[in-house]
Protein backbone atom coordinates (compact mmCIF):
# COMPACT_ATOMS: atom_id res chain seq x y z
CA UNK A 1 0.00 0.00 0.00
CA UNK A 2 1.64 3.24 -1.08
CA UNK A 3 1.72 6.40 1.00
CA UNK A 4 -1.05 8.16 -0.92
CA UNK A 5 -3.45 5.22 -0.63
CA UNK A 6 -2.63 4.90 3.09
CA UNK A 7 -3.39 8.57 3.73
CA UNK A 8 -6.58 8.41 1.70
CA UNK A 9 -7.83 5.49 3.73
CA UNK A 10 -6.69 6.54 7.22
CA UNK A 11 -8.13 10.03 6.72
CA UNK A 12 -11.48 8.66 5.61
CA UNK A 13 -11.67 6.33 8.62
CA UNK A 14 -8.95 6.49 11.29
CA UNK A 15 -10.24 3.44 13.17
CA UNK A 16 -8.93 1.38 10.24
CA UNK A 17 -10.43 -2.06 10.70
CA UNK A 18 -8.89 -3.20 7.40
CA UNK A 19 -6.07 -5.80 8.11
CA UNK A 20 -3.87 -4.39 5.33
CA UNK A 21 -4.13 -0.95 6.88
CA UNK A 22 -3.37 -2.28 10.36
CA UNK A 23 -0.34 -4.09 8.99
CA UNK A 24 1.12 -0.99 7.41
CA UNK A 25 0.56 0.98 10.66
CA UNK A 26 2.42 -1.73 12.58
CA UNK A 27 5.39 -1.55 10.20
CA UNK A 28 5.76 2.22 10.12
CA UNK A 29 5.99 4.44 13.22
CA UNK A 30 5.25 7.61 11.23
CA UNK A 31 2.01 6.04 10.01
CA UNK A 32 1.18 4.93 13.56
CA UNK A 33 1.78 8.51 14.71
CA UNK A 34 -0.58 9.89 12.04
CA UNK A 35 -3.29 7.40 13.02
CA UNK A 36 -2.96 8.40 16.69
CA UNK A 37 -3.29 12.07 15.78
CA UNK A 38 -6.36 11.41 13.69
CA UNK A 39 -7.96 9.26 16.41
CA UNK A 40 -7.28 12.05 18.89
CA UNK A 41 -8.86 14.54 16.50
CA UNK A 42 -11.95 12.35 16.19
CA UNK A 43 -12.17 12.05 19.96
CA UNK A 44 -12.05 15.83 20.41
CA UNK A 45 -14.36 16.31 17.46
CA UNK A 46 -16.90 13.97 19.00
CA UNK A 47 -16.94 16.09 22.14
CA UNK A 48 -17.19 19.28 20.12
CA UNK A 49 -20.08 18.01 18.00
CA UNK A 50 -21.94 16.72 21.05
CA UNK A 51 -23.74 20.00 21.66
CA UNK A 52 -26.44 20.51 24.29
CA UNK A 53 -29.96 19.53 23.25
CA UNK A 54 -32.88 21.75 24.40
CA UNK A 55 -34.21 20.40 27.71
CA UNK A 56 -37.84 20.26 26.62
CA UNK A 57 -37.35 18.92 23.09
CA UNK A 58 -38.06 15.33 24.03
CA UNK A 59 -41.26 16.28 25.90
CA UNK A 60 -42.42 18.44 22.98
CA UNK A 61 -41.86 15.61 20.50
CA UNK A 62 -43.95 13.23 22.62
CA UNK A 63 -46.67 15.84 23.06
CA UNK A 64 -46.89 16.66 19.36
CA UNK A 65 -47.50 12.98 18.61
CA UNK A 66 -50.25 12.75 21.21
CA UNK A 67 -51.98 15.75 19.66
CA UNK A 68 -51.64 14.27 16.19
CA UNK A 69 -52.87 10.91 17.46
CA UNK A 70 -55.88 12.52 19.10
CA UNK A 71 -56.72 14.35 15.89
CA UNK A 72 -56.48 11.16 13.89
CA UNK A 73 -58.71 9.35 16.37
CA UNK A 74 -61.26 12.13 16.17
CA UNK A 75 -61.19 12.00 12.38
CA UNK A 76 -61.76 8.24 12.59
CA UNK A 77 -64.75 8.79 14.86
CA UNK A 78 -66.18 11.39 12.50
CA UNK A 79 -65.76 8.92 9.70
CA UNK A 80 -67.68 6.30 11.69
CA UNK A 81 -70.49 8.78 12.36
CA UNK A 82 -70.55 9.49 8.65
CA UNK A 83 -70.90 5.81 7.83
CA UNK A 84 -73.66 5.40 10.42
CA UNK A 85 -75.55 8.38 8.98
CA UNK A 86 -75.19 7.00 5.45
CA UNK A 87 -76.48 3.60 6.52
CA UNK A 88 -79.47 5.25 8.20
CA UNK A 89 -80.17 7.27 5.07
CA UNK A 90 -79.99 4.19 2.83
CA UNK A 91 -82.33 2.25 5.15
CA UNK A 92 -84.74 5.18 5.04
CA UNK A 93 -84.66 5.30 1.25
CA UNK A 94 -85.12 1.52 1.00
CA UNK A 95 -88.17 1.74 3.24
CA UNK A 96 -89.56 4.56 1.09
CA UNK A 97 -88.97 2.49 -2.00
CA UNK A 98 -91.13 -0.34 -0.68
CA UNK A 99 -93.76 1.79 1.03
CA UNK A 100 -93.99 4.89 -1.13
CA UNK A 101 -95.43 7.99 0.53
CA UNK A 102 -98.12 6.50 2.73
CA UNK A 103 -96.54 4.86 5.74
CA UNK A 104 -98.97 2.19 6.80
CA UNK A 105 -102.04 4.03 5.54
CA UNK A 106 -104.47 2.85 2.95
CA UNK A 107 -106.95 4.80 0.92
CA UNK A 108 -109.87 4.05 3.23
CA UNK A 109 -108.31 5.19 6.47
CA UNK A 110 -107.01 8.31 4.82
CA UNK A 111 -110.45 9.08 3.40
CA UNK A 112 -111.91 8.67 6.90
CA UNK A 113 -109.31 10.99 8.36
CA UNK A 114 -110.17 13.50 5.67
CA UNK A 115 -113.84 13.36 6.46
CA UNK A 116 -113.21 13.88 10.17
CA UNK A 117 -110.85 16.71 9.49
CA UNK A 118 -113.38 18.65 7.47
CA UNK A 119 -116.56 17.40 9.15
CA UNK A 120 -117.66 20.70 10.65
CA UNK A 121 -116.98 22.65 7.49
CA UNK A 122 -118.79 20.11 5.36
CA UNK A 123 -121.94 20.11 7.48
CA UNK A 124 -122.36 23.84 7.13
CA UNK A 125 -122.49 23.59 3.34
CA UNK A 126 -126.06 23.06 2.48
CA UNK A 127 -126.56 24.76 -0.84
CA UNK A 128 -127.30 23.01 -4.08
CA UNK A 129 -124.58 23.33 -6.69
CA UNK A 130 -125.67 23.50 -10.33
CA UNK A 131 -124.75 20.39 -12.26
CA UNK A 132 -122.86 22.37 -14.90
CA UNK A 133 -120.57 23.79 -12.26
CA UNK A 134 -119.94 20.33 -10.87
CA UNK A 135 -119.19 19.04 -14.34
CA UNK A 136 -116.65 21.81 -14.91
CA UNK A 137 -114.76 20.43 -11.97
CA UNK A 138 -115.32 16.86 -13.16
CA UNK A 139 -113.83 17.80 -16.51
CA UNK A 140 -110.33 17.79 -15.12
CA UNK A 141 -110.81 14.06 -14.48
CA UNK A 142 -112.38 13.67 -17.90
CA UNK A 143 -115.56 12.80 -16.01
CA UNK A 144 -119.21 13.65 -16.22
CA UNK A 145 -122.13 13.42 -13.89
CA UNK A 146 -125.40 12.51 -15.59
CA UNK A 147 -128.68 13.74 -14.22
CA UNK A 148 -128.43 13.19 -10.52
CA UNK A 149 -131.70 12.78 -8.71
CA UNK A 150 -130.59 14.51 -5.61
CA UNK A 151 -128.40 17.46 -4.91
CA UNK A 152 -124.71 18.08 -4.97
CA UNK A 153 -124.15 19.92 -1.75
CA UNK A 154 -120.40 20.45 -2.02
CA UNK A 155 -117.82 20.13 -4.78
CA UNK A 156 -114.26 21.26 -4.44
CA UNK A 157 -110.76 20.12 -5.29
CA UNK A 158 -108.75 18.93 -2.38
CA UNK A 159 -105.43 17.25 -1.92
CA UNK A 160 -105.16 13.67 -0.91
CA UNK A 161 -101.52 13.70 0.30
CA UNK A 162 -100.24 15.33 -2.82
CA UNK A 163 -102.81 13.77 -5.16
CA UNK A 164 -105.31 16.22 -6.55
CA UNK A 165 -108.80 14.90 -6.06
CA UNK A 166 -112.35 16.10 -6.22
CA UNK A 167 -114.33 16.15 -3.01
CA UNK A 168 -118.12 15.85 -3.44
CA UNK A 169 -121.00 15.59 -1.00
CA UNK A 170 -124.18 14.21 -2.48
CA UNK A 171 -127.65 14.18 -1.02
CA UNK A 172 -130.10 11.72 -2.50
CA UNK A 173 -133.04 9.60 -1.54
CA UNK A 174 -130.68 6.93 -0.36
CA UNK A 175 -128.97 9.35 2.01
CA UNK A 176 -125.88 11.56 2.17
CA UNK A 177 -122.57 10.36 0.88
CA UNK A 178 -119.12 11.86 0.57
CA UNK A 179 -117.33 10.98 -2.68
CA UNK A 180 -113.66 11.44 -3.45
CA UNK A 181 -112.74 11.25 -7.11
CA UNK A 182 -109.12 10.28 -7.69
CA UNK A 183 -107.18 9.84 -10.88
CA UNK A 184 -106.23 6.26 -11.67
CA UNK A 185 -102.53 6.81 -10.93
CA UNK A 186 -103.01 8.00 -7.33
CA UNK A 187 -100.62 5.36 -5.96
CA UNK A 188 -102.75 4.35 -2.97
CA UNK A 189 -103.85 0.86 -2.19
CA UNK A 190 -107.52 0.29 -2.84
CA UNK A 191 -108.96 -1.25 0.25
CA UNK A 192 -112.44 -2.20 -0.88
CA UNK A 193 -114.69 -1.75 2.13
CA UNK A 194 -113.60 -0.03 5.33
CA UNK A 195 -115.27 1.30 8.45
CA UNK A 196 -114.87 2.77 11.90
CA UNK A 197 -117.34 3.55 14.73
CA UNK A 198 -119.07 6.43 12.92
CA UNK A 199 -118.53 5.97 9.21
CA UNK A 200 -118.10 3.26 6.68
CA UNK A 201 -117.08 3.36 3.10
CA UNK A 202 -115.76 1.58 0.09
CA UNK A 203 -113.61 2.29 -2.91
CA UNK A 204 -114.91 1.81 -6.43
CA UNK A 205 -112.67 1.29 -9.37
CA UNK A 206 -114.25 2.73 -12.49
CA UNK A 207 -112.82 2.70 -15.97
CA UNK A 208 -111.31 6.20 -15.90
CA UNK A 209 -111.02 7.03 -12.19
CA UNK A 210 -111.21 5.62 -8.71
CA UNK A 211 -113.92 6.69 -6.30
CA UNK A 212 -113.98 6.48 -2.55
CA UNK A 213 -117.37 6.66 -0.89
CA UNK A 214 -117.84 7.49 2.79
CA UNK A 215 -121.20 7.56 4.54
CA UNK A 216 -122.58 7.50 8.04
CA UNK A 217 -122.60 4.11 9.66
CA UNK A 218 -126.38 3.71 9.69
CA UNK A 219 -126.73 4.29 5.95
CA UNK A 220 -126.75 1.57 3.36
CA UNK A 221 -123.88 1.99 0.97
CA UNK A 222 -124.79 -0.52 -1.73
CA UNK A 223 -127.73 1.40 -3.29
CA UNK A 224 -125.65 4.59 -3.24
CA UNK A 225 -122.72 2.80 -4.83
CA UNK A 226 -124.92 1.34 -7.55
CA UNK A 227 -126.47 4.69 -8.32
CA UNK A 228 -123.14 6.47 -8.45
CA UNK A 229 -121.66 3.86 -10.72
CA UNK A 230 -124.52 4.45 -13.12
CA UNK A 231 -124.42 8.19 -13.06
CA UNK A 232 -120.70 8.92 -13.07
CA UNK A 233 -118.86 8.33 -16.28
CA UNK A 234 -115.21 8.87 -17.06
CA UNK A 235 -113.38 8.82 -20.31
CA UNK A 236 -110.48 6.39 -20.44
CA UNK A 237 -107.21 8.21 -20.13
CA UNK A 238 -105.45 8.41 -23.43
CA UNK A 239 -102.21 6.51 -23.43
CA UNK A 240 -99.50 8.86 -24.58
CA UNK B 1 -72.90 -2.57 16.45
CA UNK B 2 -70.59 -5.40 17.41
CA UNK B 3 -68.58 -4.89 14.24
CA UNK B 4 -68.32 -1.15 14.89
CA UNK B 5 -67.11 -1.69 18.46
CA UNK B 6 -64.66 -4.30 17.24
CA UNK B 7 -63.25 -1.93 14.63
CA UNK B 8 -62.91 0.83 17.22
CA UNK B 9 -61.17 -1.46 19.66
CA UNK B 10 -58.85 -2.79 16.99
CA UNK B 11 -58.11 0.75 15.87
CA UNK B 12 -57.29 1.82 19.41
CA UNK B 13 -55.07 -1.15 20.15
CA UNK B 14 -53.19 -0.63 16.87
CA UNK B 15 -52.91 3.04 17.69
CA UNK B 16 -51.40 2.44 21.09
CA UNK B 17 -48.82 0.03 19.67
CA UNK B 18 -47.93 2.69 17.11
CA UNK B 19 -47.70 5.26 19.90
CA UNK B 20 -45.28 3.04 21.80
CA UNK B 21 -43.08 2.58 18.74
CA UNK B 22 -43.05 6.30 18.18
CA UNK B 23 -42.07 7.01 21.76
CA UNK B 24 -39.23 4.50 21.59
CA UNK B 25 -38.03 6.15 18.39
CA UNK B 26 -38.06 9.61 19.97
CA UNK B 27 -36.25 8.46 23.09
CA UNK B 28 -33.54 6.66 21.13
CA UNK B 29 -32.81 9.25 18.45
CA UNK B 30 -34.04 12.74 19.31
CA UNK B 31 -30.70 13.97 20.70
CA UNK B 32 -28.59 12.60 17.84
CA UNK B 33 -31.06 13.94 15.32
CA UNK B 34 -31.08 17.40 16.86
CA UNK B 35 -27.28 17.56 16.85
CA UNK B 36 -27.11 16.33 13.27
CA UNK B 37 -29.73 18.91 12.27
CA UNK B 38 -27.76 21.65 13.96
CA UNK B 39 -24.51 20.78 12.16
CA UNK B 40 -26.48 20.55 8.92
CA UNK B 41 -28.25 23.90 9.06
CA UNK B 42 -26.06 25.74 11.62
CA UNK B 43 -29.03 27.24 13.43
CA UNK B 44 -30.52 26.05 16.71
CA UNK B 45 -34.10 27.19 16.14
CA UNK B 46 -34.17 25.69 12.66
CA UNK B 47 -32.64 22.47 13.97
CA UNK B 48 -35.40 22.32 16.55
CA UNK B 49 -38.05 22.84 13.86
CA UNK B 50 -36.49 20.26 11.59
CA UNK B 51 -36.50 17.62 14.32
CA UNK B 52 -40.17 18.27 15.09
CA UNK B 53 -41.15 18.10 11.43
CA UNK B 54 -39.11 14.95 11.01
CA UNK B 55 -40.76 13.13 13.89
CA UNK B 56 -44.23 14.27 12.83
CA UNK B 57 -43.63 12.85 9.39
CA UNK B 58 -42.07 9.74 10.89
CA UNK B 59 -45.18 9.19 12.99
CA UNK B 60 -47.46 9.47 9.96
CA UNK B 61 -45.40 6.96 8.01
CA UNK B 62 -44.35 4.74 10.89
CA UNK B 63 -45.92 1.70 9.23
CA UNK B 64 -43.39 1.92 6.41
CA UNK B 65 -40.52 1.41 8.87
CA UNK B 66 -40.22 -2.37 8.99
CA UNK B 67 -36.61 -2.84 10.08
CA UNK B 68 -35.69 -1.37 13.47
CA UNK B 69 -32.02 -1.38 12.50
CA UNK B 70 -32.76 0.99 9.64
CA UNK B 71 -34.51 3.54 11.89
CA UNK B 72 -31.58 5.95 12.24
CA UNK B 73 -30.92 6.14 8.52
CA UNK B 74 -34.65 6.43 7.85
CA UNK B 75 -34.98 9.41 10.23
CA UNK B 76 -31.91 11.11 8.78
CA UNK B 77 -33.31 10.73 5.28
CA UNK B 78 -36.59 12.33 6.38
CA UNK B 79 -34.73 15.17 8.06
CA UNK B 80 -32.59 15.84 4.99
CA UNK B 81 -35.74 16.04 2.86
CA UNK B 82 -37.35 18.42 5.32
CA UNK B 83 -34.21 20.55 5.19
CA UNK B 84 -34.26 20.59 1.38
CA UNK B 85 -37.96 21.51 1.45
CA UNK B 86 -37.07 24.47 3.66
CA UNK B 87 -34.99 25.87 0.81
CA UNK B 88 -37.75 25.25 -1.71
CA UNK B 89 -40.20 27.13 0.47
CA UNK B 90 -38.17 30.16 1.23
CA UNK B 91 -34.63 31.34 1.06
CA UNK B 92 -33.82 32.32 4.61
CA UNK B 93 -31.15 34.76 5.48
CA UNK B 94 -29.40 32.86 8.21
CA UNK B 95 -25.87 33.87 7.45
CA UNK B 96 -25.30 34.97 11.00
CA UNK B 97 -24.00 31.86 12.64
CA UNK B 98 -24.66 31.55 16.32
CA UNK B 99 -21.41 30.97 18.02
CA UNK B 100 -22.22 31.95 21.53
CA UNK B 101 -23.33 29.50 24.19
CA UNK B 102 -23.51 26.80 21.56
CA UNK B 103 -22.44 23.91 23.52
CA UNK B 104 -22.49 22.01 26.65
CA UNK B 105 -18.84 22.29 27.61
CA UNK B 106 -19.38 22.82 31.29
CA UNK B 107 -17.67 19.59 32.31
CA UNK B 108 -14.45 20.41 30.44
CA UNK B 109 -11.48 22.35 31.81
CA UNK B 110 -11.01 25.93 30.56
CA UNK B 111 -8.20 24.79 28.27
CA UNK B 112 -10.33 21.99 26.81
CA UNK B 113 -13.26 24.38 26.49
CA UNK B 114 -11.17 26.70 24.36
CA UNK B 115 -10.06 23.82 22.16
CA UNK B 116 -13.58 22.45 21.69
CA UNK B 117 -15.00 25.87 21.05
CA UNK B 118 -12.38 26.47 18.38
CA UNK B 119 -13.09 23.11 16.77
CA UNK B 120 -16.80 23.93 16.66
CA UNK B 121 -16.09 27.17 14.82
CA UNK B 122 -13.78 25.41 12.40
CA UNK B 123 -16.43 22.76 11.68
CA UNK B 124 -18.81 25.49 10.62
CA UNK B 125 -16.20 26.74 8.18
CA UNK B 126 -16.17 23.44 6.34
CA UNK B 127 -18.43 23.10 3.31
CA UNK B 128 -21.61 21.22 4.18
CA UNK B 129 -20.72 18.46 1.72
CA UNK B 130 -17.64 17.67 3.83
CA UNK B 131 -19.12 18.52 7.21
CA UNK B 132 -22.21 16.33 6.82
CA UNK B 133 -20.53 12.92 6.26
CA UNK B 134 -18.02 13.70 9.02
CA UNK B 135 -20.83 14.38 11.51
CA UNK B 136 -22.59 11.18 10.48
CA UNK B 137 -19.40 9.19 10.99
CA UNK B 138 -17.97 10.75 14.15
CA UNK B 139 -21.12 11.75 16.01
CA UNK B 140 -23.65 9.12 14.88
CA UNK B 141 -21.13 6.30 14.41
CA UNK B 142 -22.35 5.39 10.93
CA UNK B 143 -20.25 3.28 8.55
CA UNK B 144 -19.19 4.43 5.09
CA UNK B 145 -21.89 2.28 3.51
CA UNK B 146 -24.61 3.68 5.75
CA UNK B 147 -23.53 7.24 4.99
CA UNK B 148 -23.43 6.50 1.27
CA UNK B 149 -26.97 5.15 1.44
CA UNK B 150 -28.28 8.16 3.42
CA UNK B 151 -26.63 10.75 1.22
CA UNK B 152 -27.36 8.81 -1.98
CA UNK B 153 -23.71 8.82 -2.98
CA UNK B 154 -21.38 5.97 -3.86
CA UNK B 155 -18.91 4.74 -1.27
CA UNK B 156 -15.83 6.17 -3.04
CA UNK B 157 -17.32 9.64 -3.06
CA UNK B 158 -18.15 9.37 0.64
CA UNK B 159 -14.58 8.26 1.45
CA UNK B 160 -13.14 11.10 -0.59
CA UNK B 161 -15.31 13.62 1.23
CA UNK B 162 -14.36 12.20 4.62
CA UNK B 163 -10.70 12.38 3.63
CA UNK B 164 -11.01 16.01 2.54
CA UNK B 165 -13.03 16.92 5.63
CA UNK B 166 -10.32 15.72 8.03
CA UNK B 167 -7.59 17.09 5.86
CA UNK B 168 -9.10 20.57 5.75
CA UNK B 169 -9.86 20.48 9.45
CA UNK B 170 -6.25 19.65 10.30
CA UNK B 171 -5.03 22.44 8.07
CA UNK B 172 -7.41 24.91 9.67
CA UNK B 173 -6.23 23.82 13.13
CA UNK B 174 -2.58 24.19 12.15
CA UNK B 175 -3.22 27.65 10.71
CA UNK B 176 -5.00 28.72 13.91
CA UNK B 177 -2.21 27.29 16.03
CA UNK B 178 0.32 29.18 13.94
CA UNK B 179 -1.65 32.41 14.33
CA UNK B 180 -1.88 31.73 18.06
CA UNK B 181 1.89 31.32 18.32
CA UNK B 182 2.56 34.45 16.28
CA UNK B 183 0.22 36.49 18.46
CA UNK B 184 1.58 34.89 21.62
Amino acid sequence: MDELEFRRRIFSDPIATDPALQQSVKNDSAKAQLQQELLQLDETLHQALNIAVPDDLQARLLLQQQVASYRQQRRRKQWLYGVAASVALVLGLVQLRFEPLHFGQDLGSYALAHVYHEASALLSHNTQMPLTEVNQLMASFAGRLQDFDGKVRYARFCHFRGVRSLHLILDSNEGTVTVFVLPKDHGWQNTGAFADDNFHGQSLSLAGADLVLVAARQQQLEPLAGKIQQQFSFAMKQQS
Amino acid sequence: MVITLGALFLGMSLMSSKDLRYQALVNAFYADLYRYAYWLCQHKAIADDLVQETFLRAWKHLDSLLDVGAAKGWLITILRRENARRFERKQFDYQDIEQDELHDLSSASPEQQAELSQLQRLMLQLDVEYREPLVLQVLLGMTGEEIASCLELNLNTVNTRLYRARHQLRELINTKDLEGHQHG
